[in-house]
């Protein structure tokens, strides 16, 4: 092997280590996409490194990651509202829709795997565990909009988090503003975006127990509402509690 | 046990055609062995979750890039995630807090301890035994390095600092195991 297809076939491996960082990263990746040799450098020392996996055991994830995969995926249609006129009298229906959120994510029951072998040489785990937080899911699709809303409730930590699939087309001088269907009546969560993503922070002594879903109005950027929507609820869908 | 490997290239080749109800079962098949590999690297459940999402996406996006010849499916996927979290530890570890930093730096001082040799099996044990024969050629500093980088996701910067030695040392200790591994597993 010739000095500079050694030095190539380290770097690969240095990459699939992972010990390469920053610009010699950036740059080895470079390499990788012109350079074919490269490309079976690291195929060859993944495949042969891919052994060291056998001593990792496996774990199940929450069921919420594959509703947030076969959502983002777009595997099925969120609960939608077809009326786009629904009034505030939605809160008192939806209440009864919680419990059915499950059956929508079509959630898989698991087995669990056997122990893997032995290793060879073992790192003793340490792992950080984090104490997986409760959250609550909910799915919203407006009638006539591609867009979809991933909206998850993380009460621990007092935060909302809002994804968008798609872009929605909001009207001129409008905007989208997100509820908590609450039977005591509705909590306002703030402005839900057309695109992208959103963070903000729950309300304090909201009662996830207590709510049953989730709720959009289309509002008008001049009558921000606090209390209840002014204008027209666009669609409201049940959340599914994290297990 | 891990799943038939026939039965996943069948899984990944349907869920290429668009296949929902085959792609629900390659996750249901495989999530936990990628998951594993997410906490062990990663060491937290939520970075751990974000990147499974993360793998499965992109598995469902681009599952047709998959073939037989870039070896055994699970460790196609494997090697997928393994990527994903070490571009998520280079985007997150500085968010790493003190109580975090004790537990690894623990991790890495009790590290790296002789076990049983790997049981009998199928591909993955064949690999593994040629892997075991030639890690026992390392040196200790050599050996331990690649694992803590393979396991831990070190860059060479975590590693001198976690193994208290210089980087010019660090450095020349992962690129001579290597190098010792290349020659010893051959081509």
């Amino acid at each position: 092997m010739t000095t500079e297809a050694l030095e190539r076939t380290l770097d690969a491996g240095e990459y699939v280590l992972g010990t390469l960082a920053g610009d010699a990263r950036v740059q080895f990746q470079k390499t990788l996409a012109a350079d074919a040799a490269a490309r079976a450098a690291v195929h060859w020392w993944e495949s042969r490194l891919a052994a060291l996996n056998a001593s990792i055991q496996p774990e199940i994830p929450r069921d919420i990651v594959w509703a947030n995969i076969s959502f983002a995926a777009g595997l099925y249609k969120a609960a939608s509202s077809s009326s786009a006129s629904r009034s505030l009298r939605v809160w008192q229906a939806m209440t009864s829709l919680a419990t059915a959120a499950s059956v929508l994510l079509g959630v898989a029951l698991w087995q669990k795997t056997k122990a893997p072998p032995q290793i060879l040489v073992q790192v003793q785990e340490k792992i950080v565990q984090q104490p997986a937080p409760t959250q609550y899911v909910g799915l919203l699709q407006v009638a006539g909009s591609d867009a979809r809303w991933l909206v998850s409730l993380t009460p621990d930590r007092k935060a909302l988090h809002a994804r968008t699939v798609g872009t929605h087309a909001t009207a001129e001088g409008k905007y989208l503003h997100l509820w908590w269907l609450n039977p005591a009546g509705p909590v306002s969560l703030g402005v839900l975006p057309d695109s992208g993503e959103a963070l903000a922070t729950l309300p304090a002594g909201l009662d996830l127990e207590k709510g049953s879903g989730l709720a959009i109005s289309l509002e008008d950027k001049n009558k921000v509402p606090t209390a209840a929507p002014y204008g027209p609820v666009l669609v409201a869908a049940p959340v599914m509690k994290s297990i | 046990m891990n799943p038939d490997p026939k039965h996943l290239s069948q899984l990944l080749a349907a869920t290429a055609s668009g296949d929902q109800r085959a792609f629900a079962e390659l996750y249901e098949a495989s999530s936990s062995h990628l998951f594993g590999l997410l906490m062990r690297i990663l060491r937290r459940r939520d970075w751990a979750e974000e990147a499974l999402q993360d793998c499965f996406l992109k598995v469902w996006q681009k599952a047709e890039t998959y073939a037989p010849e870039k070896g055994a499916p699970l460790t196609w996927l494997m090697t997928i995630a393994r990527y994903r979290a070490l571009d998520l530890l280079r985007a997150k570890r500085p968010e790493i807090n003190e109580a975090d930093d004790e537990a690894m730096t623990g991790a890495i001082e009790s590290a790296v301890s002789e076990t049983e040799s790997p049981q009998q099996g199928a591909e993955t044990m064949q690999g593994l035994g040629e892997l075991e024969r030639c890690m026992k050629g390392l040196q200790d500093e050599q050996k331990q390095s690649v694992l803590l980088a393979y396991y831990e996701g070190y860059t060479h910067q975590e590693l001198a600092k976690r193994m208290k030695a210089p980087l010019g040392t660090v450095k020349s200790w992962v690129r001579r195991g290597l190098q010792q591994l290349k020659e010893c597993l051959g081509a």
